[in-house]
């Protein structure tokens, strides 16, 4: 199974939701500001990344997670993708997750200032603490999404 | 095999070429075309599935909006990802001139009265465009020669 979160540049909520997904960063208590940096496309992606499906790992179940880019294209992008992957025949082997009514102001002005205005210095204080702020929300998308793959997985087995 | 026809909207110019690919002779009016100016199916998300070709290919429309390139970037790479080829889905961006005034009337026609004075004139629209639509389908068509 592939999953693939999404958001509006792929660098912060997508990045933060598919690294705790895959282990990289501890549900409990939320990350420092250096744990986040180290995370592979935290804040680094540039224009061009948009659109890209980046592959993040595999998770202890075997499923593929990636992240996605996507503008302002909001939840429609899911439908997108997932109608792509239902006239190949895929349908059942994809789960698109849209982590944008996650995110917070801080996130996004933050976001914005680090990334599109390219302002690093200001901007990446405010993402992060966005970031940390809108942790719990996160953990709760990703929880919601490991569950749905594991029904996934377990409808499969029965089958 | 599967064949995407991609644009800013679904429901116009792209349902147009993929009209005009699968053969279809040009209606005197566009409203005979199925799905045409149809924002409900639009409003989906969803590829729109219209018929399948001579090759028994299935062919489908897709709106997505302002950034067609970042969408077709994004489908090619999920079509990858998924383990299939060009063989199972060709993606096919269809472009007109002035994408941007197609776009402008299509989202002020979110208002039903709106919906109903626009659709004529992104008709004439599109029937200034139909050369360059015909192209895009003719290279397409070619493509298919070659491979």
């Amino acid at each position: 199974m592939k999953i693939i979160y999404h958001c509006f540049g792929g660098a912060h909520s997508s990045v933060t939701a598919a690294a705790l997904h895959l282990g990289m960063l501890n549900k409990t208590r939320p990350p420092t500001k250096e744990q986040l940096m180290e995370i592979p496309y935290y804040d680094k992606t540039s224009d061009v990344d948009f659109g890209s499906i980046r592959y993040m790992g595999t998770d202890e179940f075997g499923h593929e997670v990636y992240v996605l880019g996507k503008k302002s294209m909001g939840n429609r992008y899911s439908a997108i993708l997932m109608g792509v992957a239902e006239i190949v025949g895929k349908q059942d082997q994809l789960i698109v997750v849209n982590c944008m009514d996650r995110v917070n102001w801080s996130m996004k002005i933050g976001g914005f200032t680090s990334r599109r205005m390219r302002l690093v210095l200001l901007g990446r204080p405010v993402v992060t603490w966005g970031t940390q702020k809108a942790f719990s929300q996160l953990v709760n998308l990703v929880e919601i999404t490991r569950l749905k793959a594991m029904r996934h997985d377990f409808k499969v087995q029965a089958t | 095999m599967n064949i995407l026809f991609l644009g800013t909207t679904g429901i116009h110019h792209t349902l147009i070429a993929a009209h005009l690919y699968l053969g279809k002779p040009e209606p005197n009016n566009y409203r005979d075309i199925q799905f045409w100016g149809d924002r409900s199916s639009e409003a989906l998300g969803y590829p729109i599935f219209l018929d399948n070709d001579e090759q028994s290919n299935g062919v489908y429309s897709l709106g997505v909006g302002r950034d067609v390139l970042m969408a077709a970037k994004s489908i090619k790479q999920l079509v990858e990802i998924l383990n299939c080829t060009e063989r199972d889905l060709m993606i096919k961006p269809v472009f007109i001139k002035r994408e941007r005034i197609l776009l402008f009337l299509h989202r002020i026609g979110r208002v039903k009265i709106v919906h109903y004075l626009v659709i004529p004139i992104i008709a004439y629209l599109i029937k200034n465009e139909l050369t360059g639509i015909c192209e895009q389908v003719e290279e397409l068509k070619s493509q298919f020669r070659f491979t």
